[in-house]
């Protein structure tokens, strides 16, 4: 069928990129494996939609397709979690800036620095 | 013995420069984080007499008391007190706040408003959910969970150092003296609630809020 050539090029195009940000050194090896891995498995449900009835059969839900929209929404909030617990260790950082330069002139004063900043 | 007062504030330009003015009273040196306010708070602070530190960015009340913290150990207080910017406090009771510390009983004093104060019902109830939250997570018994009202001595203030930038942080001071099996006590303090003013603490979104910074907090490394 059109759709799975089409969504089968879109995924070599999109390992292919991974690929190029793994060079350029902006992705780990572990997260192209990672992402290479994913991109493998939703490939082989593109061009194999069978399979997912097996492990649909195998794991006890109705049909191939529910599982995939089941393990989804599961990987979607794992990576919103993810990025929560990010974003606030992002915010902590912040903060730590700020308050080494609300601090500046104290911290000049008083001719010493805080060692538990510098961690 | 040197006792230095924290005040965080944030927009506080109308009752700033009173609530310095009385707390100087009573303790040898004011700290003010000005926590990013827009208004006049800095310059309100400073003309009351207060030590001014100023964060650039608002970074929340949890934040602005970590710096004021940092700040008083670095002018050498031996007692370090933290008190809210608003003046629902009163500034007489510093004396008995500071005292379990100054005698050595204690390392940690909390405030806490159930015995002296009159709280509007509802508030009520939030507080005491807080209050079993808290025994539950750190194992301290309280009647008073989230009173900015505390006295810290020297040693007390460096072992505890506030992590989460807001709300979250009082629970988070408590789960310290807890961990780090501090001595506390609880001293009586009068909070006084202006009608305008009860909104002005926490509500049931800021609950939820709080517990979910909390949750956050034990996640990240």
């Amino acid at each position: 069928m059109f759709i799975q050539y089409l969504l089968s090029f879109l995924i070599l195009l999109i390992i292919y990129r991974v690929a190029i940000k793994w060079r350029q050194g902006i992705l780990t090896s572990r997260d192209l494996f990672f992402w290479i891995g994913f991109w493998f498995v939703v490939g082989i449900i593109i061009l194999l939609p069978d399979t997912t009835s097996f492990m649909a059969d195998l794991v006890g839900v109705g049909r191939g397709a529910d599982l995939v929209v089941y393990l989804s929404i599961v990987l979607i909030f794992y990576i919103i979690f993810q990025m929560t617990i990010k974003i606030e260790k992002i915010e902590r950082n912040i903060t730590k800036v700020v308050r080494t330069v609300a601090m500046k002139d104290e911290t000049e004063n008083n001719g010493q620095q805080m060692t538990d900043e510098k961690k | 013995m040197k006792t230095i007062a924290i005040i965080p504030a944030y927009n506080e330009e109308r009752t700033i420069a009173d609530v310095v003015m009385e707390v100087q009273k009573y303790v040898s040196e004011v700290v003010v984080v000005d926590d990013g306010s827009v208004d006049h708070t800095i310059e309100h602070a400073k003309r009351a007499g207060a030590v001014v530190c100023s964060h650039f960015l608002n970074r929340g009340q949890g934040a602005a008391l970590e710096t004021g913290k940092r700040v008083a150990l670095l002018r050498g207080a031996d007692v370090v007190v933290t008190y809210d910017a608003d003046g629902q406090f009163v500034a007489e009771e510093i004396a008995h706040v500071i005292q379990p510390v100054r005698e050595g009983r204690a390392d940690v004093v909390l405030g806490a408003r159930f015995l002296k104060s009159e709280i509007p019902p509802i508030k009520k109830f939030f507080l005491r959910g807080a209050t079993i939250f808290t025994r539950m997570t750190s194992g301290l018994k309280l009647s008073d969970t989230h009173n900015g009202f505390r006295a810290f001595s020297r040693e007390a203030a460096k072992k505890i150092t506030i992590e989460q930038n807001r709300m979250a942080h009082a629970s988070e001071i408590l789960e310290k003296i807890g961990r780090h099996s501090l001595r506390y006590e609880e001293v009586p303090v009068t909070v006084k609630y202006f009608s305008p003013q009860i909104r002005r603490g926490q509500r049931l979104p800021d609950y939820l809020k709080i517990l979910f910074d909390l949750f956050l907090g034990k996640n990240i490394k």
